[in-house]
């Protein structure tokens, strides 16, 4: 309730009856709450700013994947039609050989096509609505975000994803930008590990009423300590701020309902978060 | 990518990119210009270089790259790289670098 004065009251009203049900007395009370409202509103303000932030820096991230990813097959067509020209400037012109670096330049003009299509698809993904979710689905477009720069750093990304999983309630965009900060940091951690290729697996599964994503990797791990002091910004074992991506992610599966935590297992790091079912 | 020039007149270049997408490409591309392609996998073409040098190899070294990076451009003619070329790139343009490479190599 809010009077004109600009109050948020909350008002408990219990009727008290007597014996056969008739009402004798009505108790009220009137709790301002205000104060919580107002800060329940600069919170949620902050969360947006930080995860605009951290969705940003995602973005930039992936405009620099983006222009490795069409550099590379742009740069294969030039030299496929350069071959081609070679081949035309012959006497004894081989059709075979032609059509075959003809067929080569059309696949490649395809993909290229396809990593247009995907990063569209992730920059317009951008609303921040609360809607019903296939969880399996966002967390396949995390993952295809994240697969040129696994690639690149040898990381195998895998998938175990339960195939019946009900849909969940939350924020898409949230939920894949979790995703994409512990996906990011496992790469990194197997980076920096320097033990050649390694492997991310991303499991999802039903857990009563919420659906579990698991994170896996064939890094370092973490000990008990860290599985806690991960979350907490200025508490990063990392240079480039490991924790300040981790709490952000903690603050956006909280307010989506749901929960973010590590485990303390070495060797290969574990994270889950858990988000509710429909 | 680094070059040798052969006994017999067809120059040899080593070709160093792991991308399934791209090596074929150039491979193809060089062969059709009258090289002899070799591959180099597992490495990154800078890591190659550095290599070589510190063997004391004093091959025609032409580096070819997708990132922009500064970084790398500096530390590439600091080894003292032939060329420093970003991708994509004329093709024909490539091959006549390549060419360039081997003439001034002697």
């Amino acid at each position: 309730m809010t009077p004109r004065g600009g109050h948020a009251v909350l008002l408990r009203v219990t009727a008290i009856r007597d014996e056969v049900g008739q009402v004798q007395n009505v108790i009220g009370s009137g709790l301002d709450i205000t104060e919580l409202r107002r800060a329940e509103a600069t919170a949620r303000s902050h969360l947006d700013d930080v995860f605009r932030m951290n969705r940003l820096e995602t973005a930039n991230e992936l405009a620099s994947v983006l222009a490795h990813e069409l550099n590379q097959p742009l740069a294969a067509i030039e030299f496929y039609v350069v071959a081609a020209r070679h081949e035309l400037a012959k006497t004894d012109i081989d059709r075979a050989e032609l059509m075959g670096l003809l067929s080569r330049i059309s696949e490649l003009g395809l993909k290229t096509g396809e990593v247009i299509q995907h990063s569209r698809r992730f920059f317009k993904r951008g609303e921040i609505e609360t809607d019903t979710q296939d969880l399996n689905t966002v967390l396949r477009s995390a993952m295809e975000v994240m697969q040129p720069t696994a690639r690149r750093q040898n990381v195998r990304l895998t998938t175990e994803l339960q195939a019946d999983l009900p849909e969940v309630w939350g924020v898409a965009v949230h939920i894949e930008q979790v995703l994409l900060n512990l996906l990011r940091n496992a790469v990194e951690a197997i980076a920096e590990q320097g033990s050649g290729i390694g492997e991310v697996t991303v499991r999802s599964q039903r857990v009563g009423r919420m659906a579990r994503v698991t994170v896996s990797d064939s890094g370092p791990g973490l000990t008990e300590a860290q599985a806690e002091h991960v979350f907490h910004a200025m508490r990063s074992s990392k240079a480039d701020g490991l924790g300040m991506g981790l709490r952000i992610s903690r603050n956006l599966m909280e307010a989506n309902e749901g929960e973010l935590w590590a485990e303390a297992h070495a060797p290969g790091g574990i994270f889950n978060f858990e988000v509710p079912l429909t | 990518m680094s070059m040798g020039s052969a006994r017999d007149g067809c120059a040899t270049v080593y070709v160093v990119d792991d991308d399934e997408r791209l090596r074929p490409a150039l491979r193809r591309m060089l062969e059709g210009a009258g090289f002899d392609v070799q591959a180099l996998p597992g490495m990154t073409g800078l890591q190659v270089l550095e290599q070589m040098r510190q063997r004391g190899l004093r091959l025609p070294f032409i580096l070819l790259t997708g990132s922009g990076n500064r970084v790398i451009e500096s530390k590439a003619k600091a080894l003292g790289a032939f060329a420093y070329l970003e991708k994509p790139i004329n093709g024909k343009r490539l091959i006549d670098c390549i060419r360039q490479a081997l003439a001034s190599d002697g």
